[in-house]
């Protein structure tokens, strides 16, 4: 499955376009990361534990994307997009998003 | 238009996963249950297991601001039990440096108990109730014994591993959990024995008392003597699991067993309280209630 | 009787949660009813990401459609998510809330691209945003705009 924030893949053209396609994950990171992650607000420097979650979210979220595309009968999803947001404290919601095709 | 189509998606499983909420729900809330229970349960062992390590000097630093509104008075029935006290200590192994502190309280409470930095502390109550003086030794036996093997500082070290534990875990878990948690047990001010710790001081109080008096009479009527106690005032023993006391039943059916194994006289002549100590007890419950000092 | 009353913000908190799940679980379905029954009505209007309209002859009138709802979780969901996260990973009890916020908003978008007779909305973006106290997990809601520019025939 290619995926690409492109609207179009040189050299290739789009057969058919297959309409949206979305994956989306809500992740927290556990009590004991989230309590360390708390005492770091003191020293500063970057939250390994937030950093390594929304790599994750993102690395879910997409391959959720993908998977309705699959079910659509698409080869490629183009024009994905990322939508972020905190839901509570701990907690991050990620979307991904694009439009499904079938490439030739 | 070339083909431009939005075909219909089955029904979404990919981004809702969780079909049964209950069951989630049933099977985390189990889970946390077994994990911060025996968490706390392990803590909290640690912790009892750990404070007699303390120093001696620190318990007496810990008791310091409260002992000092009580210091030794020239009391009649203070310096009888002192007395009484240290006749039983003699024949009981105290930790190193630990005085021995007796206080008269005069209220009409049936209870003594035993606290920190090796002070003792008697109620009027059970003053008035005691027959003779072999059952007031086993009751102060019983809280040297106490002492004699430091419970008041394990028991406030599993208190203090178990509240720092919580308090821990409300940072994840929510205060609310913490409160009612704390709220419940109630740590500093006090002080519970756990029932093996209970039966610990009885054998050590009843060694003591058997060699104090050449017999071991008086040990078990203490029992006696406090659930006619509870009785008066309404109050029904609490079922077996949630209570710290033994069962009464149970614990002197256990001394009487102590008593037979280590081939003491079961019973012998019985002293008296001293008079003097009978006029003052009686004359303090008759007077009006005083208000409480400091 | 004296143990209930001593013990209020427990009965409370069983009152809240019971109430949450049955009266939670029945919007749920309700809505997702109404869900399936517009998607199906409203399948006719496309929608894709792309930046661009497809490339055609005839002349297209553009205009920007948006649709936006706020789908709040209930008290059942709340208690659930507070233990998914006490582990870490997926909290799966508020996927529900945010599908159903998603489709409800993109709906929504689709029935006003119809009113202006589009077939088509192009460069379709979302835009999620939480709502609520940002205390120890409290969320009170969850935010979905989506937006994009929908292509209608012109006219004249």
């Amino acid at each position: 499955m290619l995926l690409s924030n492109l609207e179009i893949v040189p050299g290739r053209r789009v057969a058919k376009h297959l309409g949206l396609v979305q994956g989306s994950t809500v992740r927290a990171k556990h009590v004991g990361k989230d309590f360390f992650a708390g005492l770091k607000n003191i020293v500063g420097g970057e939250l390994k534990a937030y950093t390594e979650l929304l790599q994750e979210s993102r690395a879910e979220a997409v391959e959720r994307m993908v998977k309705q595309a699959e079910a659509t009968g698409a080869n490629a999803v183009l024009n994905i997009r990322f939508a972020t947001s905190s839901i509570t404290q701990g907690a991050a919601e990620i979307l991904a998003y694009g439009t499904a095709v079938t490439l030739e | 238009m070339p083909d431009y189509s939005n075909p219909p998606l089955p029904e979404d499983r990919i981004n809702v996963s969780d079909r049964r909420p209950l069951r989630s729900f049933l099977a985390l809330a189990f889970a946390i249950a077994i994990l911060c229970g025996g968490a706390a349960v392990a803590i909290a062992f640690v912790g009892g297991e750990f404070a007699h390590y303390l120093p001696y000097a620190t318990e007496e630093r810990l008791i310091e601001p409260y002992a000092r509104r009580y210091p030794p008075r020239e009391h009649a029935v203070e310096n009888y039990l002192q007395g009484l006290a240290d006749r039983l200590a003699t024949r009981m192994s105290l930790p190193q440096g630990m005085t021995l502190r007796v206080h008269y309280v005069d209220e009409p409470v049936v209870n003594a108990y035993a606290t920190l930095g090796g002070h003792i502390a008697v109620f009027r109550g059970l003053l008035v109730r005691v027959p003779d003086e072999n059952v007031l030794a086993m009751v102060v036996a019983h809280e040297i014994g106490h002492l004699q093997h430091r419970h008041p500082i394990r028991s406030l070290g599993r208190g203090v591993a178990f509240g720092a534990a919580i308090s821990i875990l409300s940072v994840g878990a929510g205060s609310h959990v913490a409160d009612r948690v704390l709220g419940g047990s109630g740590m500093l001010t006090l002080l519970t024995f756990s029932r093996a710790q209970e039966e610990q001081a009885d054998v050590s109080a009843l060694d003591a008392l058997a060699a104090a008096y050449g017999h071991a009479g008086g040990a078990t009527e203490v029992f006696k003597l406090l659930q006619e106690a509870a009785r008066e005032r309404g109050r029904n023993e609490p079922p077996k699991i949630l209570s710290t006391h033994p069962l009464t039943q149970e614990r002197m059916a256990r001394l009487s067993a102590a008593v037979a194994r280590g081939g003491f006289k079961p019973d012998g002549a019985r002293t008296p309280l001293p008079a003097a100590v009978r006029e003052a007890v009686e004359r303090d419950s008759r007077a009006p209630a005083k208000p409480r000092p400091g | 009787m004296d143990a209930l009353l001593s013990n209020l913000d427990l009965v409370l908190f069983a009152a809240l949660f019971m109430v949450g799940y049955f009266a939670g679980r029945w919007n749920e379905r309700r809505h997702y009813d109404s869900i399936r029954g517009r998607e199906r009505e409203l399948a006719g209007v496309l929608i894709f990401t792309s930046r661009f309209p497809p490339p055609t002859t005839t002349r297209l009138d553009t205009g920007m459609v948006s649709g936006s709802v706020v789908i709040s979780e209930d008290f059942f969901k709340g208690v659930l998510a507070g233990l998914y996260s006490f582990f870490g990973g997926r909290i799966r009890s508020y996927e529900s809330l945010l599908d159903r916020a998603r489709r409800e908003a993109v709906l929504r978008m689709k029935a006003d691209a119809r009113t202006r007779g589009a077939r088509m909305v192009v460069n379709v973006k979302f835009q999620t945003f939480a709502i609520g106290g940002r205390g120890q997990g409290s969320l009170k809601g969850v935010e979905m705009l989506v937006y994009g520019t929908a292509l209608s025939p012109a006219r004249g």
